[in-house]
């Protein structure tokens, strides 16, 4: 990134762009939803990167610049579609503060359960996951990403970060068995 | 690791569906699309002052302006022709020709008028000229002394004429 900034070396993108291109991809599909739509979004990631490669600053990891650019313009997206009504947030609440059911911890789901789980089924589950807390169990445990990375993509505290992915997976479970049971 | 065992206990079908999960990767062709998207970016972004000294922006905005003039030099030429258009709608009377053949002087809009002024004219010169012929044999009076020596003359004239 120091090549690519300094010295504005097209080579030194590439390098980036082949190293981060499917890691930012499966994190925005997975946050997004839509392949089209997700493979945009990390275009678009890429060329903020080229061009407010000046902005970045070396104290930081490059990583975690990276993947906020991509949260971000995920984000909004999810805005838009949220404005014009084509994407369904689910009835789920986004608040926090709001007292949520954790599931039984003693479920445990059996092999006919299990072979039941198609990618299609996963990935409708992760979408009926409210945002605040779907982006958190992405970077956690889907791109398995440190808190403290996760701290500084997201800018929220340690603590916070824990709860909503305590959250994200409480919810994820719950739809899942409500889908299996279906 | 602390974490997925917190998710393979408390979370066991979460943990086995996000397992399962396939990775996305880019599509095909991802790379030359963001490079000609960068590209087409790059070239959008041209400042002002470059834009007006490249051929790419003269030459259609060049074209543009001689189109434009042409098509309204057209309209205009058009508009001019339409009175004398045989194949037109039938041609409105103009007001101001209306107006001109009801005043009494020259008007060579109209054939008739035209005609008629120019046999009043020479009839007028014909006049003119008789005048003349006849004015020709007229003493002119230029001082009061030859005015009153006429009027004596004329005077004894008739007086001559009464006895």
């Amino acid at each position: 990134m120091l090549d690519f900034q300094q010295n504005d070396n097209v080579d030194s993108f590439t390098i980036l762009v082949k190293r981060y291109k499917n890691p930012l991809m499966n994190f925005v599909h997975k946050f997004v939803g839509d392949y089209e739509v997700a493979a945009d979004i990390v275009q678009d990631t890429m060329i903020r990167v080229f061009k407010r490669k000046d902005s970045f600053k070396p104290i930081g990891k490059f990583s975690t610049w990276i993947y906020t650019i991509a949260g971000n313009l995920a984000k909004t997206e999810l805005q838009r579609k949220r404005k014009f009504g084509s994407l369904s947030l689910d009835a789920l609440s986004d608040d926090e503060d709001k007292p949520f059911q954790i599931e039984d911890n003693r479920y445990r789901p059996d092999v006919e359960v299990i072979n039941k789980l198609t990618d299609e089924m996963i990935m409708e589950a992760i979408q009926k996951i409210p945002p605040i807390f779907r982006e958190i169990l992405i970077l956690r445990d889907i791109q398995e990403l440190s808190y403290e990375e996760i701290s500084e993509i997201t800018n929220i505290p340690n603590g916070t970060i824990k709860s909503r992915l305590n959250r994200g997976r409480s919810h994820l479970q719950s739809i899942l068995i409500k889908m299996t049971k279906d | 690791m602390k974490t997925n065992n917190e998710l393979e206990n408390n979370f066991p079908l979460a943990n086995i569906a996000l397992s399962k999960l396939k990775k996305s990767e880019v599509p095909y062709l991802f790379e030359e699309k963001l490079f000609h998207k960068l590209n087409s970016n790059n070239t959008k972004e041209l400042s002002i002052r470059e834009k007006l000294f490249t051929f790419k922006f003269w030459i259609p905005s060049t074209a543009g302006l001689t189109i434009a003039s042409l098509a309204i030099l057209l309209f205009a030429v058009n508009n001019n022709l339409s009175y004398q258009n045989p194949f037109n709608e039938l041609p409105k009377e103009r007001v101001d020709i209306v107006e001109v053949d009801n005043q009494e002087h020259f008007n060579f809009e109209s054939k008739t008028n035209l005609r008629k002024d120019i046999s009043t004219r020479s009839s007028m010169l014909k006049i003119e000229t008789e005048i003349t012929e006849r004015v020709a044999g007229f003493k002119v009076l230029t001082s009061s002394e030859d005015e009153k020596r006429e009027l004596d003359s004329l005077r004894n004239s008739v007086f001559s004429n009464l006895k």
